[in-house]
């Protein structure tokens, strides 16, 4: 099991003694976290690996998941589109079931708790619950925000509105809204198996396991399939820099049992990729975290080309893999990349060929991007700095003042 | 609009003794240069500047310094959340006059130590090339 000591040689031993002076702060508080799956996307990832830790500093945090059906997924699919901004329609039954569904969880849970922390728009109808927890509750949006559906995200200010705060990733998802929001930037965990340092002999046996060249560059991108991350884009990109060199394009990621889109995406993206050898698209069962750092680690270049993201943490892990990243200007992806400096931001499919073909062209200026990035994310975007972000709120909402002497 | 993000870098905040002196200043030098230009930019959403208010945690340490060996030695293993504290809260936030640093070392009587540490310009190196220089500083006044 990863101990907190062992993040000293990563942050340093004053990091980690600065989250245990903090932590002993929330002394026999209790943290209930709940989102809506248990595996797959970042924030189950996030999660998973934050628990135990808050374990360890002595904070009784707990982690419940919400139970859906199809249907529930379904709708929530669309939800979360429509708060990225993609025009979607919804009828009465559709609220009334997400409403419905929400109301059936809370009667099989235990919501009492000093906070409950209710993860994105699925599980928040809970709020409702509010009377019967003796708790703060706080709503972490993971979501981009920028421009969201109107409809949709009023129907959502009925439930944020009860929240004692919000939490965003980004400051420009935050919105006008009746309670405090925190910023709080996700992050990536450098000791967990899809970031911790991998021998090369298992990275080479790993990526020729799927028949990929390492004598030849290879690009990347790792995503769930799904419209918003753009894979067809990518292929598109990869179709226009082919001409020029001779690379290989992997498209590997999985999907998460609160996204029923992503079977379909999958068919378009092999669609697109048609017969062409030098493709390889990989679904990977959720539980891959050694395969997706094997094949960043093997990648010449990775891309994260999306549409709209709720912060893209796939930058993070590449960035601190020390790998030059060109990705789409959405989300939290500025926040994570300098755009020249620390990666390359793009706009288009044109701009993305011409940003690709540069970095193969140019190895010894994509390398200092990667290592540029690196120091960005060790400085700011680790899992340490995360608990510590999390700990100063949860210490907020006990002490609501501008300074608070501990 | 790059001479105003000039002019405003390059402000040097720790001439400023309070958090509204220094809203004015601020204030002020947009003014002067929107005056002067007389033109009006607007930008995109995406690129609007997003106010935000912070919240102050402040935390007593288990370490205490009680000469100068002691005080290099500790400033090398407290977090850079501990020392922008000492550096930039305590002037701005609490008005006092100078640093924590320099009040502490004047206050044992090391008044030259008190003004080198002073006079350094916080704004144009990093926090860690700072605490570097602070603590080479008071360990040659600590050997001297």
């Amino acid at each position: 099991m990863t101990t907190l000591e062992d993040y000293a040689e990563v942050v340093g031993q004053n990091t980690i003694e600065e989250l245990y002076l903090l932590a002993g702060k929330l002394k026999n508080k209790s943290i209930l976290n709940i989102n809506s799956t248990a595996v797959g996307g970042g924030v189950a990832e996030i999660l998973s690996r934050m628990i135990p830790l808050f374990g360890q500093l002595g904070i009784d945090a707990k982690w419940d998941v919400i139970k859906g059906d199809d249907r529930f997924f379904e709708i929530t699919k669309r939800m979360h589109n429509a708060l990225h901004g993609i025009e979607t329609q919804f009828s009465k039954d559709d609220y009334d079931y997400f409403v419905e569904i929400n109301e059936q969880n809370s009667k099989n849970m235990n919501l009492k708790a000093d906070v409950v922390f209710i993860h994105d728009p699925q599980p928040i109808v809970l709020i409702e619950q509010r009377k019967k927890s003796r708790g703060n509750w706080a709503w972490r949006c993971h979501i981009d925000f920028t421009n969201p559906q109107t409809e949709v995200m009023n129907f959502l200010n009925k439930y944020i509105s009860q929240f004692d705060c919000a939490v965003f990733s980004a400051p420009a998802f935050s919105r006008k809204l009746d309670i405090i929001q925190f910023l709080i930037s996700p992050s990536i965990d450098p000791l967990a198996d899809k970031n911790k340092d991998l021998p090369e002999e298992q990275v080479r046996q790993t990526v020729e396991g799927y028949g990929l060249d390492l004598k030849r560059p290879i690009v990347t991108q790792i995503s769930r399939f799904d419209y918003l991350k753009d894979p067809v884009g990518v292929v598109h990109v990869y179709r226009k820099v082919k001409k020029y060199i001779d690379c290989q394009l992997v498209l590997a990621g999985g999907g998460a049992t609160d996204d029923p889109e992503g079977m379909k995406v999958l068919d378009d993206v092999k669609e697109a990729a048609g017969n062409d050898p030098d493709i390889h698209i990989l679904f990977l069962p959720a539980s891959s975290n050694i395969e997706i750092n094997a094949l960043q680690r093997a990648s010449t270049i990775i891309m994260q080309k999306s549409l709209k993201e709720g912060f893209g943490l796939t930058v993070a892990e590449a960035l601190w893999k020390g790998k030059p990243v060109i990705a789409g200007a959405v989300g939290g992806i500025p926040l994570q990349i300098k755009h020249q400096y620390s990666g390359i931001l793009s706009y288009s499919i044109d701009g993305t060929a011409y940003y690709l073909k540069q970095l193969l062209n140019e190895p010894e200026y994509a390398k200092e991007l990667g290592i540029n990035g690196r120091e960005h994310i060790k400085d700011n975007f680790l899992i340490t700095r995360h608990i510590r972000d999390y700990i100063l709120m949860f210490l907020y909402l006990f002490n609501r003042k501008e300074i608070i002497y501990l | 609009m790059r001479e105003l993000g000039e002019l405003i870098a390059s402000i040097n905040i720790s001439t400023y003794k309070s958090i509204e002196d220094l809203r004015a200043g601020l204030i002020s030098k947009i003014e002067n240069f929107l005056n002067k230009e007389a033109y009006e930019i607007n930008c995109n959403e995406v690129d609007s500047f997003q106010f935000m208010s912070c919240k102050s945690f402040c935390i007593p340490l288990r370490y205490k310094a009680s000469n100068l060996k002691e005080f290099a030695d500790i400033l090398e293993n407290i977090t850079v959340n501990s020392f922008y504290f000492h550096i930039f809260e305590t002037q701005l936030r609490l008005g006092r006059q100078r640093n924590d640093f320099s009040e502490w070392f004047d206050s044992i009587g090391k008044k030259e130590l008190a003004e080198k540490v002073s006079s350094l310009d916080p704004y144009t190196t990093t926090l860690e090339g700072l605490r570097k220089n602070i603590i080479k500083l008071a360990r040659e006044y600590d050997n001297a």
